[in-house]
């Protein structure tokens, strides 16, 4: 009697060890294939494709990387667009002084680092809407800042670089490739660690995770700066490739909140959240642009709207809810009920 | 309900564990009087913004004491707690935990020394489950290394089964007393010297409040762990605490053993309504 109730739970636990780390490593998996799958675009596509293409990694780039202090740490940063202006921006001067680009972009990732930091250290003491709103209003700053000193010497902040050469755009799109396949393991290595979940613990509920020694703080922070450097990155890449911008492009508000669109599209806080809702909303997007209908970014405005209301909580976790194993022994007849429960639950949850 | 029989079971296994967590207190509180206290404050004050709300506060607890702070709502009970842990920053006066003035300390830095605070109204990762819950509560890593995180978790289980049958299930799905005992689960995984309860009681029936009541005893008797009860229901804070200090309008105005206070008839008029 004694030897059975001792084994049973040992018996149970591993098994359901193994089934939870079984789900990031599916996540994980599933995140390269998709990768790897836009990896061969370059043989297959034409050049408008390679182009379409790797604007929507970029933009993947930027939901993953938002996703680490909205998502994670639960910081709704409303000026994330900041860190891919400054990014451009130090590419683009360093370029202009003849640097390599490499150069640029280090200096880039080193110059959003510190900038993250040093502003993280005031607005992260704020929450809720007081740090969104400071956080939006100094991008906003930064955009005013650079258009009005004329950074970029071409008037009004305009930057003009020199163009690359034709064969480099393969480059540039396996350079975004590269970076959002850094920020999946990131990711990844979030959900799994004690960083990450210490900054699950801070959005959960901040006063508690203090009070359990986690140092919110300072984690606040490195979670800032972490959401800033790969951010910062594809402002340069985008700097180059694209040759000429200026602060009304890469320090447009409309960025930020696409961000926060793109991860909650997805799934916040979720390994593939932020990749498979920027790749099919910005997706659907180029397709609509280039389909000339007249009324794309109204439908794009109705969607994020559409995406609040309905499914805050994204489509990773609508697909998890569904695909949770069904009770062994159970019959097709049980399954449909469960099926329709389940929708019913989620719609529940969801607040309709 | 607590399953007495596999706690007796188990009680050698976890005399060992309160050998490691290294509390050498003495064992008996009359015997103490030389000892210095695990947690003194002296002549604290403090308040939010303009208002203060608590005066010259000083009390102790010594080691393996269960001490009851009661008082009536907006007393200062709370208050009183959060600044201890740190969460709230005292105006004037020190607090010393075991030896060391921790006065000026981040939350954080105090949580690692081993004084843990079980927060009112529970304050759990509602978005998390149970087991992570718990694992959080570990998250100072005080046990030293993860197999022994994974023995406070087999430990706690065993004293509160409850949290092991719903151990997937997210907290902000759970009934109030669960949440309760998670909580405290959650600070007993930090391995405390001190473990801090604000309002054990609040809102839960009072067999929950038994059980939970009972389990605390276990781990006292067990690990020799201090406690501070802050308590609206004096009864239940007088049965359980060697003493107990009374708090009204931000002042200490009464404190003694526990049973004496139950006695009084100050404490009788005031709190217990007979």
């Amino acid at each position: 009697m004694i030897l059975r109730t001792k084994t049973a739970p040992t018996a149970k636990a591993p098994s359901l060890k193994q089934r939870e780390e079984r789900g990031w490593l599916w996540s994980l998996l599933l995140g390269l294939g998709i990768l790897g799958l836009i990896a061969t675009i370059p043989w297959f596509g034409d050049s408008s494709a390679l182009h379409t293409w790797t604007l929507i990694l970029m933009f993947v780039i930027l939901a993953q990387s938002w996703n680490f202090i909205g998502g994670f740490t639960g910081y709704s940063a409303f000026g994330n667009v900041a860190f891919f202006g400054i990014g451009a921006y130090t590419t683009g001067l360093m370029l202009l002084s003849h640097q390599p680009f490499w150069l640029g972009l280090i200096a880039d990732a080193l110059v959003a680092a510190l900038f993250a930091f040093l502003l993280g250290l005031p607005v992260l003491r704020l929450r809720g809407h007081y740090f969104a709103i400071a956080t939006l209003g100094i991008a906003e700053a930064l955009r005013e800042f650079v258009a009005v000193r004329d950074i970029g010497g071409g008037g009004g902040g305009l930057m003009s670089l020199p163009l690359p050469s034709l064969d480099a755009y393969v480059g540039f799109f396996y350079a975004f490739l590269g970076l959002s396949l850094l920020c999946l393991l990131i990711t990844v290595f979030l959900t799994r660690s004690r960083f990450g979940y210490a900054l699950i613990a801070i959005r959960e509920n901040e006063q508690a995770a203090e009070a359990l020694g986690v140092p919110t703080y300072w984690y606040k922070v490195g979670s800032f700066v972490l959401s800033a450097v790969p951010t910062a990155l594809a402002g340069g890449l985008y700097a180059y490739w694209a040759t000429g911008f200026d602060p009304d492009t890469v320090f447009n508000v409309g960025i930020s909140a696409e961000m926060v669109l793109l991860t909650y599209l997805g799934g916040s806080g979720t390994i593939l959240g932020p990749l498979l809702g920027a790749i099919a909303f910005e997706y659907a997007s180029f397709q609509l642009q280039t389909s000339g209908f007249s009324l794309h970014n109204t439908l794009l405005g109705l969607s994020i709207a559409i995406v609040t209301i309905f499914l805050p909580q994204g489509c990773v976790r609508l697909i998890q809810e569904f695909v949770r194993k069904p009770a062994p022994q159970s019959t097709s007849a049980h399954r449909l009920i469960e099926g329709v429960r389940r929708v019913r639950r989620f719609i529940a949850a969801n607040g309709i | 309900m607590l399953r007495r029989g596999e706690l007796n079971k188990t009680s050698g296994a976890r005399h060992k564990q309160s050998e490691l967590t290294g509390v050498k207190g003495p064992l008996d509180t009359s015997s103490s009087t030389q000892e210095k206290p695990l947690l003194e404050l002296h002549g604290l004050s403090t308040g939010y913004g303009e208002t203060q709300v608590l005066w010259d506060i000083s009390l102790h607890v010594m080691h393996g004491e269960v001490v009851a702070l009661v008082g009536a709502n907006g007393a200062g009970k709370s208050t009183l707690l959060n600044t201890i842990s740190g969460l709230l920053q005292s105006w004037e006066g020190t607090i010393v935990f075991a030896g060391r003035d921790i006065t000026r300390y981040r939350a954080e830095r105090i949580a690692k020394l081993g004084l843990v605070q079980v927060p009112q109204g529970r304050r759990l990762f509602g978005g998390l489950t149970i087991e992570e819950n718990l694992r959080l509560g570990a998250y100072t890593n005080r046990a030293g290394s993860a197999r022994a995180i994974a023995a406070d978790l087999e430990r706690v289980y065993m004293l509160l089964p409850k949290l092991c049958e719903r151990r997937k299930q997210l907290t902000h799905s759970l009934s109030g007393g669960e949440q309760q005992m998670c909580a405290i689960a959650r600070g007993l995984m930090a391995r405390p010297n001190l473990l801090l309860i604000d309002e054990l009681s609040l809102g839960l029936a009072p067999n929950i409040v038994d059980d939970l009541l009972t389990a605390i005893d276990n781990i006292h008797r067990q690990e020799k762990m201090s406690f501070l009860l802050v308590e609206q229901d004096v009864q239940i804070a007088l049965e359980r605490a060697h003493r107990a200090y009374v708090l009204e309008g931000g002042h200490i105005v009464l404190s003694g053993p526990a049973t004496d206070l139950l006695k009084s008839e100050k404490i009788r008029i005031a709190y217990l309504g007979a």
